[in-house]
Protein backbone atom coordinates (compact mmCIF):
# COMPACT_ATOMS: atom_id res chain seq x y z
CA UNK A 1 0.00 0.00 0.00
CA UNK A 2 2.97 2.28 0.72
CA UNK A 3 6.06 2.10 -1.13
CA UNK A 4 7.41 5.50 -0.04
CA UNK A 5 7.88 6.73 3.34
CA UNK A 6 9.48 10.33 3.89
CA UNK A 7 10.09 11.39 7.47
CA UNK A 8 11.37 14.39 9.30
CA UNK A 9 15.06 13.50 10.37
CA UNK A 10 13.91 14.83 14.09
CA UNK A 11 11.13 11.79 14.08
CA UNK A 12 12.99 8.98 12.64
CA UNK A 13 13.10 7.29 16.23
CA UNK A 14 9.48 7.92 17.47
CA UNK A 15 7.76 4.72 18.31
CA UNK A 16 5.40 5.62 15.67
CA UNK A 17 7.87 5.96 13.30
CA UNK A 18 9.44 3.17 13.85
CA UNK A 19 6.24 0.94 13.99
CA UNK A 20 5.68 2.29 10.00
CA UNK A 21 9.12 1.36 9.39
CA UNK A 22 8.36 -2.12 10.63
CA UNK A 23 4.96 -2.09 9.37
CA UNK A 24 5.97 -1.46 5.50
CA UNK A 25 9.98 -3.05 5.67
CA UNK A 26 9.67 -2.78 1.78
CA UNK A 27 9.18 1.16 1.45
CA UNK A 28 11.70 3.72 0.44
CA UNK A 29 12.61 5.63 3.31
CA UNK A 30 13.60 9.24 2.51
CA UNK A 31 14.80 11.92 5.56
CA UNK A 32 14.37 15.42 5.10
CA UNK A 33 14.02 18.48 7.60
CA UNK A 34 10.48 19.30 7.43
CA UNK A 35 7.08 17.88 6.16
CA UNK A 36 6.58 20.97 3.53
CA UNK A 37 9.67 20.63 1.72
CA UNK A 38 7.75 17.59 -0.56
CA UNK A 39 4.03 18.35 0.62
CA UNK A 40 3.92 22.05 -0.32
CA UNK A 41 5.92 22.50 -3.78
CA UNK A 42 3.58 23.87 -6.09
CA UNK A 43 3.65 22.30 -9.46
CA UNK A 44 2.70 18.60 -8.20
CA UNK A 45 0.23 16.80 -10.31
CA UNK A 46 -2.18 15.90 -7.31
CA UNK A 47 -4.02 13.83 -10.04
CA UNK A 48 -1.40 11.59 -10.93
CA UNK A 49 0.06 11.05 -7.11
CA UNK A 50 -3.83 10.66 -6.06
CA UNK A 51 -3.30 6.71 -7.48
CA UNK A 52 -0.08 5.59 -5.46
CA UNK A 53 0.44 8.58 -2.36
CA UNK A 54 3.52 8.33 -0.37
CA UNK A 55 3.54 8.35 3.74
CA UNK A 56 5.16 11.60 5.28
CA UNK A 57 5.90 11.34 8.64
CA UNK A 58 6.28 14.37 10.82
CA UNK A 59 5.31 16.33 13.77
CA UNK A 60 3.20 19.00 14.12
CA UNK A 61 4.81 21.90 15.71
CA UNK A 62 2.29 24.81 14.70
CA UNK A 63 -0.70 25.53 15.95
CA UNK A 64 -3.06 21.79 16.96
CA UNK A 65 -6.20 23.48 17.81
CA UNK A 66 -8.17 25.19 14.90
CA UNK A 67 -11.30 26.87 16.28
CA UNK A 68 -14.49 26.68 13.95
CA UNK A 69 -17.42 28.82 13.86
CA UNK A 70 -20.12 27.67 15.98
CA UNK A 71 -22.46 27.54 13.12
CA UNK A 72 -20.57 24.54 11.98
CA UNK A 73 -21.17 22.62 15.58
CA UNK A 74 -23.17 20.04 16.63
CA UNK A 75 -24.92 21.93 19.20
CA UNK A 76 -21.66 23.03 21.39
CA UNK A 77 -20.55 26.46 21.77
CA UNK A 78 -16.78 25.83 21.33
CA UNK A 79 -15.84 23.95 18.82
CA UNK A 80 -12.06 22.78 17.20
CA UNK A 81 -10.92 20.35 14.21
CA UNK A 82 -7.25 18.93 14.53
CA UNK A 83 -5.71 17.10 11.61
CA UNK A 84 -3.18 14.39 13.27
CA UNK A 85 -3.21 13.46 9.07
CA UNK A 86 -3.59 15.35 6.12
CA UNK A 87 -5.24 13.86 2.93
CA UNK A 88 -7.90 10.79 2.65
CA UNK A 89 -7.51 7.58 0.80
CA UNK A 90 -10.80 7.76 -0.81
CA UNK A 91 -11.34 10.43 -3.78
CA UNK A 92 -14.35 12.08 -4.02
CA UNK A 93 -14.07 14.47 -6.46
CA UNK A 94 -16.40 17.15 -4.09
CA UNK A 95 -13.73 16.97 -1.75
CA UNK A 96 -11.85 20.29 -0.78
CA UNK A 97 -8.38 18.79 0.38
CA UNK A 98 -7.98 18.34 -3.80
CA UNK A 99 -7.90 22.21 -4.11
CA UNK A 100 -6.10 23.38 -0.87
CA UNK A 101 -3.51 21.15 -1.44
CA UNK A 102 -0.50 21.05 -3.47
CA UNK A 103 0.22 17.24 -2.84
CA UNK A 104 -1.59 13.73 -2.49
CA UNK A 105 1.04 12.63 -0.14
CA UNK A 106 -0.42 11.43 3.45
CA UNK A 107 1.16 13.79 5.72
CA UNK A 108 0.87 12.00 9.19
CA UNK A 109 1.89 13.76 12.22
CA UNK A 110 3.32 11.57 14.88
CA UNK A 111 3.18 13.52 18.00
CA UNK A 112 -0.10 12.53 19.07
CA UNK A 113 0.34 13.43 22.58
CA UNK A 114 1.32 16.99 21.81
CA UNK A 115 -2.67 16.98 20.36
CA UNK A 116 -4.06 15.58 23.74
CA UNK A 117 -2.27 18.43 25.65
CA UNK A 118 -3.43 20.85 23.81
CA UNK A 119 -7.13 19.31 24.12
CA UNK A 120 -6.40 18.72 27.66
CA UNK A 121 -5.77 22.06 28.07
CA UNK A 122 -8.32 23.58 25.94
CA UNK A 123 -10.72 21.78 27.68
CA UNK A 124 -9.75 23.17 30.84
CA UNK A 125 -10.05 26.46 30.08
CA UNK A 126 -13.88 26.33 29.48
CA UNK A 127 -15.76 26.66 32.78
CA UNK A 128 -18.59 26.02 31.52
CA UNK A 129 -19.80 24.79 28.64
CA UNK A 130 -18.60 21.78 26.08
CA UNK A 131 -15.63 21.44 24.10
CA UNK A 132 -15.96 19.61 20.96
CA UNK A 133 -13.21 18.41 18.77
CA UNK A 134 -13.60 17.41 15.36
CA UNK A 135 -10.89 15.34 13.51
CA UNK A 136 -12.23 14.34 10.31
CA UNK A 137 -11.51 17.82 8.32
CA UNK A 138 -8.72 17.27 6.42
CA UNK A 139 -8.94 13.97 6.51
CA UNK A 140 -11.16 10.58 7.19
CA UNK A 141 -10.66 9.62 10.91
CA UNK A 142 -11.29 6.08 10.42
CA UNK A 143 -10.34 5.43 6.76
CA UNK A 144 -6.60 5.12 7.51
CA UNK A 145 -6.99 3.45 11.27
CA UNK A 146 -4.79 0.71 11.00
CA UNK A 147 -2.10 2.54 9.79
CA UNK A 148 -2.51 5.67 11.94
CA UNK A 149 -3.57 4.26 15.53
CA UNK A 150 -5.53 7.42 15.49
CA UNK A 151 -8.53 6.64 17.38
CA UNK A 152 -6.51 3.54 19.25
CA UNK A 153 -4.75 6.27 21.06
CA UNK A 154 -7.67 8.71 21.30
CA UNK A 155 -10.67 6.87 22.36
CA UNK A 156 -9.32 5.78 25.99
CA UNK A 157 -7.96 9.37 26.48
CA UNK A 158 -11.73 10.54 26.15
CA UNK A 159 -12.95 7.99 27.84
CA UNK A 160 -11.08 9.19 30.98
CA UNK A 161 -11.58 12.97 30.16
CA UNK A 162 -15.60 13.27 29.87
CA UNK A 163 -16.15 16.94 29.49
CA UNK A 164 -14.50 16.83 26.18
CA UNK A 165 -16.08 15.95 22.99
CA UNK A 166 -15.15 14.08 19.82
CA UNK A 167 -16.47 13.47 16.65
CA UNK A 168 -14.87 10.95 14.44
CA UNK A 169 -16.11 11.91 11.24
CA UNK A 170 -15.61 8.61 8.67
CA UNK A 171 -17.18 6.69 5.19
CA UNK A 172 -15.26 4.05 6.41
CA UNK A 173 -16.53 0.93 7.56
CA UNK A 174 -13.80 -0.14 8.95
CA UNK A 175 -15.18 0.10 12.52
CA UNK A 176 -13.45 -3.08 14.27
CA UNK A 177 -11.76 -0.46 16.86
CA UNK A 178 -15.02 0.87 17.82
CA UNK A 179 -16.86 -2.59 17.79
CA UNK A 180 -13.89 -3.83 20.40
CA UNK A 181 -14.37 -1.14 22.57
CA UNK A 182 -17.00 0.04 24.96
CA UNK A 183 -19.11 2.74 23.77
CA UNK A 184 -18.48 6.31 25.01
CA UNK A 185 -20.70 9.07 25.44
CA UNK A 186 -18.57 11.72 24.61
CA UNK A 187 -18.02 10.57 21.30
CA UNK A 188 -20.04 10.57 17.93
CA UNK A 189 -19.08 8.12 15.19
CA UNK A 190 -20.49 10.46 12.12
CA UNK A 191 -20.86 9.19 8.71
CA UNK A 192 -21.23 10.95 5.22
CA UNK A 193 -23.86 10.51 3.16
CA UNK A 194 -25.19 10.75 -0.73
CA UNK A 195 -27.52 9.31 -2.34
CA UNK A 196 -26.10 5.99 -4.37
CA UNK A 197 -26.37 7.52 -7.42
CA UNK A 198 -24.41 10.57 -6.68
CA UNK A 199 -21.68 8.10 -4.33
CA UNK A 200 -21.34 6.42 -8.12
CA UNK A 201 -20.34 8.78 -9.49
CA UNK A 202 -18.23 10.82 -7.41
CA UNK A 203 -16.86 9.29 -4.71
CA UNK A 204 -14.51 6.73 -5.89
CA UNK A 205 -12.86 4.03 -3.72
CA UNK A 206 -15.55 4.86 -0.94
CA UNK A 207 -17.31 2.26 0.52
CA UNK A 208 -20.75 1.28 -0.97
CA UNK A 209 -23.77 3.24 0.58
CA UNK A 210 -24.78 -0.09 1.76
CA UNK A 211 -21.85 -1.45 3.31
CA UNK A 212 -22.08 2.14 5.15
CA UNK A 213 -25.39 1.76 6.24
CA UNK A 214 -24.26 -1.64 8.10
CA UNK A 215 -21.69 -0.10 9.99
CA UNK A 216 -23.64 2.43 11.01
CA UNK A 217 -26.24 0.17 12.04
CA UNK A 218 -23.88 -1.48 13.82
CA UNK A 219 -22.66 0.75 16.04
CA UNK A 220 -25.54 1.93 16.63
CA UNK A 221 -27.22 -1.02 18.35
CA UNK A 222 -23.57 -1.76 20.20
CA UNK A 223 -24.69 1.63 21.72
CA UNK A 224 -22.43 4.24 20.36
CA UNK A 225 -23.95 7.87 19.30
CA UNK A 226 -24.00 8.32 15.32
CA UNK A 227 -24.58 11.16 13.34
CA UNK A 228 -25.51 11.38 9.74
CA UNK A 229 -23.46 13.91 7.70
CA UNK A 230 -25.10 14.58 4.90
CA UNK A 231 -22.51 17.42 3.23
CA UNK A 232 -22.43 18.60 0.40
CA UNK A 233 -25.92 18.52 -0.48
CA UNK A 234 -25.61 17.57 -4.42
CA UNK A 235 -27.67 19.00 -6.95
CA UNK A 236 -28.85 16.28 -9.06
CA UNK A 237 -31.61 15.30 -11.03
CA UNK A 238 -34.58 13.56 -9.02
CA UNK A 239 -33.03 15.57 -5.92
CA UNK A 240 -36.26 14.67 -3.68
CA UNK A 241 -36.65 10.95 -4.79
CA UNK A 242 -33.10 10.26 -4.17
CA UNK A 243 -32.28 12.15 -1.21
CA UNK A 244 -35.99 10.96 0.63
CA UNK A 245 -34.48 7.36 -0.37
CA UNK A 246 -31.56 7.94 1.34
CA UNK A 247 -33.09 9.03 4.54
CA UNK A 248 -35.04 6.64 4.85
CA UNK A 249 -32.99 4.46 4.52
CA UNK A 250 -30.11 5.87 7.04
CA UNK A 251 -32.74 5.92 9.78
CA UNK A 252 -33.85 2.72 9.23
CA UNK A 253 -30.80 1.69 10.54
CA UNK A 254 -30.10 3.65 13.74
CA UNK A 255 -31.15 3.15 16.99
CA UNK A 256 -33.44 6.91 17.51
CA UNK A 257 -31.75 7.04 20.94
CA UNK A 258 -28.28 6.91 19.32
CA UNK A 259 -28.31 9.05 16.43
CA UNK A 260 -26.28 12.03 18.33
CA UNK A 261 -27.24 14.47 15.81
CA UNK A 262 -27.71 14.90 11.74
CA UNK A 263 -25.86 17.64 9.65
CA UNK A 264 -26.44 20.02 5.98
CA UNK A 265 -23.86 21.26 4.22
CA UNK A 266 -23.56 22.95 1.20
CA UNK A 267 -21.47 22.09 -1.61
CA UNK A 268 -19.04 25.25 -1.06
CA UNK A 269 -15.41 25.99 -1.26
CA UNK A 270 -13.09 28.74 -1.73
CA UNK A 271 -13.16 30.17 -5.21
CA UNK A 272 -9.04 29.31 -5.76
CA UNK A 273 -9.55 25.69 -4.65
CA UNK A 274 -12.29 25.15 -6.91
CA UNK A 275 -10.42 26.65 -9.59
CA UNK A 276 -7.55 24.06 -9.01
CA UNK A 277 -9.94 20.98 -8.75
CA UNK A 278 -11.99 21.95 -12.07
CA UNK A 279 -8.21 22.34 -13.63
CA UNK A 280 -7.24 18.71 -12.25
CA UNK A 281 -10.82 17.19 -13.64
CA UNK A 282 -11.94 19.10 -16.54
CA UNK A 283 -14.07 16.15 -17.43
CA UNK A 284 -15.81 16.19 -14.44
CA UNK A 285 -19.55 17.51 -15.02
CA UNK A 286 -19.91 18.36 -11.22
CA UNK A 287 -17.70 21.27 -11.96
CA UNK A 288 -20.03 22.31 -14.95
CA UNK A 289 -23.08 22.42 -12.98
CA UNK A 290 -25.04 25.37 -11.89
CA UNK A 291 -22.28 27.00 -9.78
CA UNK A 292 -21.21 31.03 -9.13
CA UNK A 293 -18.58 32.15 -7.35
CA UNK A 294 -18.71 35.10 -4.97
CA UNK A 295 -17.51 36.49 -2.09
CA UNK A 296 -14.50 34.59 -2.45
CA UNK A 297 -16.66 31.27 -2.59
CA UNK A 298 -17.79 28.97 -5.17
CA UNK A 299 -21.21 27.29 -4.71
CA UNK A 300 -24.69 26.61 -6.09
CA UNK A 301 -26.77 29.54 -7.14
CA UNK A 302 -28.54 30.72 -3.90
CA UNK A 303 -31.90 30.01 -4.93
CA UNK A 304 -30.69 26.33 -5.96
CA UNK A 305 -28.64 25.71 -3.10
CA UNK A 306 -31.34 27.66 -0.63
CA UNK A 307 -34.19 24.96 -2.53
CA UNK A 308 -32.18 21.94 -2.37
CA UNK A 309 -31.17 22.58 1.12
CA UNK A 310 -34.69 23.32 2.01
CA UNK A 311 -36.02 19.78 0.51
CA UNK A 312 -33.57 18.00 2.86
CA UNK A 313 -34.10 19.52 5.71
CA UNK A 314 -38.18 19.00 5.41
CA UNK A 315 -37.00 15.36 4.27
CA UNK A 316 -35.04 15.26 7.62
CA UNK A 317 -37.73 16.61 9.94
CA UNK A 318 -39.73 13.40 8.89
CA UNK A 319 -37.17 11.86 10.85
CA UNK A 320 -35.27 13.93 13.03
CA UNK A 321 -36.57 16.96 15.96
CA UNK A 322 -35.06 20.09 15.19
CA UNK A 323 -32.86 20.38 18.23
CA UNK A 324 -30.86 17.03 16.61
CA UNK A 325 -30.53 18.64 13.36
CA UNK A 326 -27.99 21.21 12.21
CA UNK A 327 -27.47 23.35 9.12
CA UNK A 328 -23.03 23.91 8.95
CA UNK A 329 -21.92 26.89 7.08
CA UNK A 330 -18.53 26.72 6.79
CA UNK A 331 -16.32 29.44 5.08
CA UNK A 332 -13.22 27.30 4.86
CA UNK A 333 -10.14 29.51 5.33
CA UNK A 334 -8.11 30.34 1.90
CA UNK B 1 -3.12 10.46 -17.71
CA UNK B 2 -3.23 12.34 -20.71
CA UNK B 3 -6.67 9.85 -22.07
CA UNK B 4 -7.96 10.98 -19.37
CA UNK B 5 -8.06 14.82 -19.90
CA UNK B 6 -9.55 14.31 -23.69
CA UNK B 7 -11.79 17.23 -24.11
CA UNK B 8 -8.85 19.49 -24.51
CA UNK B 9 -8.48 19.45 -28.29
CA UNK B 10 -11.67 19.84 -28.91
CA UNK B 11 -12.20 23.39 -27.08
CA UNK B 12 -9.11 24.51 -28.79
CA UNK B 13 -10.81 23.59 -32.44
CA UNK B 14 -14.37 24.80 -31.75
CA UNK B 15 -12.50 28.00 -30.34
CA UNK B 16 -10.60 28.58 -33.22
CA UNK B 17 -13.43 28.31 -35.25
CA UNK B 18 -15.73 30.77 -33.18
CA UNK B 19 -12.79 33.41 -33.23
CA UNK B 20 -11.78 33.17 -36.94
CA UNK B 21 -15.30 33.89 -37.83
CA UNK B 22 -16.18 36.41 -35.15
CA UNK B 23 -14.50 39.38 -32.82
CA UNK B 24 -13.94 37.98 -29.31
CA UNK B 25 -12.92 40.41 -26.71
CA UNK B 26 -10.31 38.85 -24.54
CA UNK B 27 -13.14 38.31 -21.80
CA UNK B 28 -15.33 36.61 -24.63
CA UNK B 29 -12.59 34.28 -25.63
CA UNK B 30 -12.38 33.34 -21.61
CA UNK B 31 -16.50 32.76 -21.80
CA UNK B 32 -16.40 30.62 -24.48
CA UNK B 33 -13.56 28.68 -24.11
CA UNK B 34 -15.20 27.75 -20.85
CA UNK B 35 -18.96 27.41 -22.35
CA UNK B 36 -17.03 24.88 -25.00
CA UNK B 37 -15.56 23.29 -21.83
CA UNK B 38 -18.81 22.31 -19.88
CA UNK B 39 -20.61 22.20 -22.77
CA UNK B 40 -18.42 18.71 -23.78
CA UNK B 41 -18.20 17.81 -20.53
CA UNK B 42 -22.13 17.72 -20.15
CA UNK B 43 -22.59 16.09 -23.56
CA UNK B 44 -23.63 18.55 -26.02
CA UNK B 45 -22.75 16.92 -29.29
CA UNK B 46 -19.52 18.84 -31.12
CA UNK B 47 -21.71 19.43 -34.26
CA UNK B 48 -24.42 21.03 -31.90
CA UNK B 49 -21.75 23.29 -30.33
CA UNK B 50 -20.36 23.95 -34.17
CA UNK B 51 -23.86 24.77 -35.53
CA UNK B 52 -24.46 27.26 -32.98
CA UNK B 53 -21.02 28.97 -33.82
CA UNK B 54 -21.87 28.79 -37.26
CA UNK B 55 -25.25 29.89 -37.59
CA UNK B 56 -24.88 32.90 -35.04
CA UNK B 57 -23.22 36.02 -36.31
CA UNK B 58 -21.36 37.80 -32.71
CA UNK B 59 -19.74 37.02 -30.15
CA UNK B 60 -22.33 38.23 -27.96
CA UNK B 61 -24.79 36.24 -29.62
CA UNK B 62 -22.71 32.79 -29.08
CA UNK B 63 -22.07 32.90 -25.92
CA UNK B 64 -25.38 33.56 -25.36
CA UNK B 65 -27.23 30.82 -27.52
CA UNK B 66 -24.75 28.20 -26.37
CA UNK B 67 -25.57 29.63 -22.36
CA UNK B 68 -29.01 28.71 -23.12
CA UNK B 69 -28.57 25.30 -24.34
CA UNK B 70 -26.48 24.50 -21.59
CA UNK B 71 -28.92 25.44 -18.63
CA UNK B 72 -31.14 22.61 -18.46
CA UNK B 73 -27.73 20.06 -18.40
CA UNK B 74 -26.01 21.89 -15.67
CA UNK B 75 -27.43 18.55 -12.60
CA UNK B 76 -25.37 16.02 -12.39
CA UNK B 77 -27.61 12.68 -13.69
Amino acid sequence: MIDTIYFEREIEGHSRSQELFARFPKAQRIPCDHYKEVFNPRGQNFRLQKKNPSLILSQNKGKLLHEIPSTYGIGGKRNFYFSHLLNCMYDCRYCFLQGMFSSAHYVLFVNYEDYWDEICLTTEQSNDSKSWFFSGYDCDSLAMESITGFAEFFLPKFKVTPEAFLELRTKSVNTSILKDKEPLANVVVAFSFTPQEISEQLEHGVPSIESRLKAIHELSKLGWQVGVRIDPVIDCEEFEKRYRRLFKDIFEQIRPDNLHSVSLGAFRMPIAFFKKMEKLYPEEPLFAGNLTSQDSNTSYHPAIEKKRISTCRSLLLEYVSEEKLFHCELNIPE
Amino acid sequence: MADEISTEPHVSKLLNQAQNDNHFTKTQSIQLEKLIQHALVLGLPTKEISDCIITHSSAKEIISVLDQKLTPLRILK
